[in-house]
């Protein structure tokens, strides 16, 4: 009997296809949605958890949007003197501060990793971002000729890597954080500065500035629970020649945005489900009407209701089955996509969703489509199932 | 011998009228039974009776020796693909069929499609219908369209073989053809039950009873 559920759903193609469709752009743009607002909001939990500052200092005159810094990686080679660091200290308020020392790779140096990313070194005494990684290692900092990679560092090969012409030895790959740091390599400060130093193409970056041993590029600073940081704030720009950005603002202001997009999404997501599930519905519904000669037919040839059912809900389910997986396939590609698009725009915290994630997403959609398809071919079925085979008696030829 | 299909005293009737009045009658393994009268009279009801398709209002229905009147609505499609083989007015194929899968539709619903595919095959080359396995319904003329639901009729070897005028519409060589094939039924054994308005299909019947509103 299942080949006569395959043979009527081919005779009616387009209906087939046009209600196929629907589905699958219903499932598309659920699988979506949820796939990027889950890549967003775990970004954001981590992000909190990995980074753990309320506040990044940087050099003033530094004009990069904040979120663009904080969780975009772009390479940013300004400092300030390292003895803002001891200013930043003696604010109330602040509870701990680290400085990090930034330079960059290089994309056009054979002896380099052939992408332009951060690189950035740490100071292992006050350090509370690395350090961690590190005491899983056995280790408490990095030698010179080693290196931490950010989850998306694209090139590394056999556990060494060439940076700016020196190879070095990959210790490990951080977790993933939805911050800048996965676009970062980690190194010793001391390493970080000899880089700087040895480099001539990065010289004109520092040298009006001083030797790189008196610079430094960033404090990460962690405020006391019960201080404000509006105050901190405050403090910190009377040093001068800084300036700050607040984590938890960039962080709110990214989740508003996205959450009015994820809100517009989900409207033009939901009505598209609806439009899906209408459809669904009054397909099944007109063939109580359309099809009771073929069931009477088929009663009076000897089918059971009960072969009827199978029939009327397997056409269903094949139809929501097949819908839901062309939509998911469909809401893959528009997930990549839409992830594109939107990193174009905006720079956010983003860590994709989980093999496990997505599957279980995967499950659920096919497994709400199956049963709301089921649930639309129950009243015809229950319908054919009470046909009077007798009917076929007085009918004509039908479709 | 035995009767294979009996009925007593079948009454049918919508509200205050009445379509069958106190209709018995038996039927005894191949023989051919043709039921006549004007159009109105109740031959196709009294044929959907018969076939398990409507209750009667009152009387009995008995197949093969068991009153099967009563039967819940499971019990009888399952009789009906046991005993019964259908001819309807119009051939009533599914047009996103083929020839032979119509034909097999019975088959199907009775979990015997393997087996009964060569069998298929079979009737539709004695129907002359070979070349037009894989046609559909509308591909194909209302001669062959006949033919094939006299196939599918006869599929499943039915003890009972019902038609309702199976030569309505044809010409009259056509006619013959379809009535050689449906008398010719009674040589396996099968009792065929005609309805018909055509008196020279009803007189190659064994057995002719006419039906005048809805009476003997």
């Amino acid at each position: 009997m299942t080949f006569l559920i395959w043979k009527s759903l081919l005779h009616r193609k387009l209906q087939t296809l046009s209600i196929v469709i629907a589905i699958a752009i219903g499932v598309a743009v659920i699988f979506c949605i949820t796939a990027l607002y889950q890549g967003v909001h775990s970004g954001m939990e981590i992000s909190k958890q990995r980074m753990g500052a309320d506040i990044v200092i940087i050099p003033g005159g530094l004009t990069m949007e904040p979120s663009l810094y904080l969780f975009g990686g772009a390479t940013t080679n300004t400092y300030m003197p390292k003895n803002t660091l001891d200013a930043v200290r003696m604010i109330p308020g602040v509870t701990n501060a680290t400085p990090h020392f930034f330079t960059n790779t290089l994309t056009a140096d054979c002896h380099d990793i052939g992408t332009n990313n951060r690189m950035l070194g740490y100071d292992p005494a006050s350090d509370w971002i690395i350090g961690p990684w590190l005491k899983k290692l056995h280790k408490t900092e990095l030698n010179a000729d080693e290196v931490i990679l950010g989850a998306k560092i694209p090139t590394w090969v056999e556990n060494k890597i060439a940076i700016l012409g020196k190879w070095y030895n990959i210790v490990a790959i951080a977790e993933e954080t939805g911050t800048t740091l996965d676009y970062s390599l980690f190194v010793s400060m001391d390493e970080a500065r000899r880089v700087v130093s040895a480099n001539r193409q990065l010289k004109s970056v520092w040298e009006k500035q001083g030797p790189p041993d008196e610079l430094i590029s960033a404090i990460l600073v962690k405020v006391s629970d019960t201080a404000n940081i509006n105050n901190v704030v405050t403090g910190i720009q009377q040093i001068g020649y800084v300036q700050t950005i607040v984590a938890a603002e960039v962080k709110k202001r990214i989740t508003d945005q996205f959450t009015v997009l994820l809100l517009l999404l989900g409207g033009v997501g939901a009505l598209t489900v609806l439009a899906s599930l209408f459809q669904l519905f009054s397909r099944f519904y007109t063939l109580t009407w359309d099809r009771q000669a073929e069931w009477g037919l088929y009663l009076a040839i000897g089918a059971s209701g009960r072969d009827i059912t199978y029939i009327v809900i397997g056409e269903a389910i094949v139809i929501s089955l097949t819908g839901s997986l062309a939509g998911l396939l469909l809401g893959g590609t528009l997930y990549q996509a839409g992830l594109a698009i939107l990193e174009s725009y905006q720079s956010f915290p983003f860590i994709g969703p989980s093999w496990f994630f997505l599957a279980l997403l995967s499950l659920s959609l096919i497994g709400i489509y199956v049963i709301l398809g089921a649930l639309a071919a129950w009243f015809p079925s229950y319908q054919g199932r009470q046909v009077d085979p007798s009917t076929i008696m007085t009918r004509g030829e039908f479709d | 011998m035995g009767h294979l299909l009996e009925i007593q005293q079948i009454t049918k009737s919508y509200g205050t009228d009445i379509i069958l009045a106190d209709i018995s009658l038996k039927l005894e393994p191949g023989k051919a039974l043709a039921l006549t009268g004007q159009s109105g009279s109740g031959k196709t009801t009294l044929l959907s009776i018969i076939g398990l398709l409507q209750r009667a209002t009152s009387g009995k229905v008995i197949v093969n020796g068991r009153d099967v009147t009563k039967a819940p609505v499971e019990e009888q499609a399952k009789l009906r693909a046991q005993y019964f083989g259908f001819v309807f007015q119009r051939a009533c194929l599914i047009s996103s069929l083929t020839a032979l899968e119509n034909v097999m539709l019975p088959a199907w619903f009775a979990r015997s499609g393997k087996e009964t595919e060569k069998y298929a095959r079979s009737l539709l080359a004695r129907f002359d219908l070979t070349h037009r396995l894989n046609h559909r319904p509308q591909e194909l003329s209302l001669g062959q369209l006949r033919r094939v639901a006299l196939a599918r009729a006869l599929l499943l070897k039915p003890a009972i073989l019902l038609a309702d005028e199976p030569t309505n519409d044809l010409d009259p060589a056509l006619a013959s053809s379809v009535a050689d094939s449906l008398l010719q039924a009674r040589s396996n054994g099968s009792s065929v039950v005609i309805v018909t308005h055509d008196p020279q299909l009803a007189a190659r019947a064994d057995f002719i009873i006419h039906l005048q509103q809805g009476s003997l």
